[in-house]
């Protein structure tokens, strides 16, 4: 009788360490997987992030007289996404390429992101290509 | 029989244990699984654009749906979408049922022979 009382407190105690096992590889995966998937985000997310800065710069370049956007002499009037091909040479450090519709303008080195634009330069319409290095 | 309990009781506090740390689990789940997703920088790259050809457009005095198409696969491609100019409209690769959502931008502009024009672009994403 006491034989057969110890096998059944021997079989509960495995069992309940077999399911506590089972419960603890379960959240390890789980947990893995969680952490795995967040610095995949954040990894993302900074990548994003660097996209906007630089689609930010290029809006700035399309805005401003001081980089590429066109200003009327006579009205001193700047307008926005009417370019011209000026001051490149003040453009910021990290802008390698500028092309509008395929004619490279400048070509410094090797682009890592390229952002489009819809412009007119010339009185017509193109597409600006700003390139941005690593 | 004493015995016997105290065995049963600590197998249901592992078992409580087990599951309050399964409760843990799932909530950390939802808090690190409840980020935005990476298609709000498309959607910002996307509007700029549409931006881009309604303003271009007002500049060129652009009234037909025929050049503002080209300059539309100029920058989206083969992009589904559509143009309206007026009460003019074109859908452009209207057979792509992939995309669903839509941003859409409108003007309304005074041309050189005084005319208003109405044009509105919207792009699928």
């Amino acid at each position: 009788m006491i034989h057969v009382k110890l096998i059944e407190k021997g079989q509960v105690i495995v069992l309940d360490l077999l399911l506590l096992l089972m419960i603890v590889i379960l959240i390890i995966s789980i947990e893995e997987k969680t952490i795995t998937n967040y610095k995949l985000d954040i990894f993302n997310r900074e990548q994003d992030l660097n996209l906007l800065k630089e689609s930010l710069i290029v809006e700035q370049l399309i805005s401003d007289c001081n980089y590429l956007a066109s200003l009327n002499t006579n009205t001193k009037v700047c307008y926005k996404n009417l370019i011209e091909i000026k001051n490149i040479n003040n453009l910021p450090p990290n802008i390698c390429k500028i092309s509008v519709d395929g004619k490279k303008y400048m070509d410094t080195g090797k682009v890592d992101n390229v952002h489009k634009r819809g412009v007119v330069y010339n009185n017509l319409f193109g597409v600006l290509e700003v390139g941005f290095c690593e | 029989m004493n015995n016997k309990l105290n065995n049963s009781r600590k197998g249901i506090i592992f078992t409580i244990d087990g599951l309050l740390a399964l409760t843990f689990i799932g909530i950390l789940v939802i808090v690190l699984g409840s980020q935005a997703n990476t298609t709000e920088i498309e959607k910002y790259q996307t509007n700029k654009l549409i931006g881009d050809l309604l303003i271009t457009s007002q500049e060129l005095s652009i009234d037909n749906t025929f050049d503002l198409e080209i300059n539309y696969h100029k920058l989206f491609g083969e992009k589904k979408g559509y143009i309206i100019v007026n009460k003019d409209k074109i859908e452009i690769n209207k057979e792509d049922n992939t995309k669903t959502k839509l941003i859409t931008q409108r003007i309304n502009y005074i041309n050189i022979s005084n005319y208003e024009i109405y044009i509105e672009v919207g792009v699928y994403y």
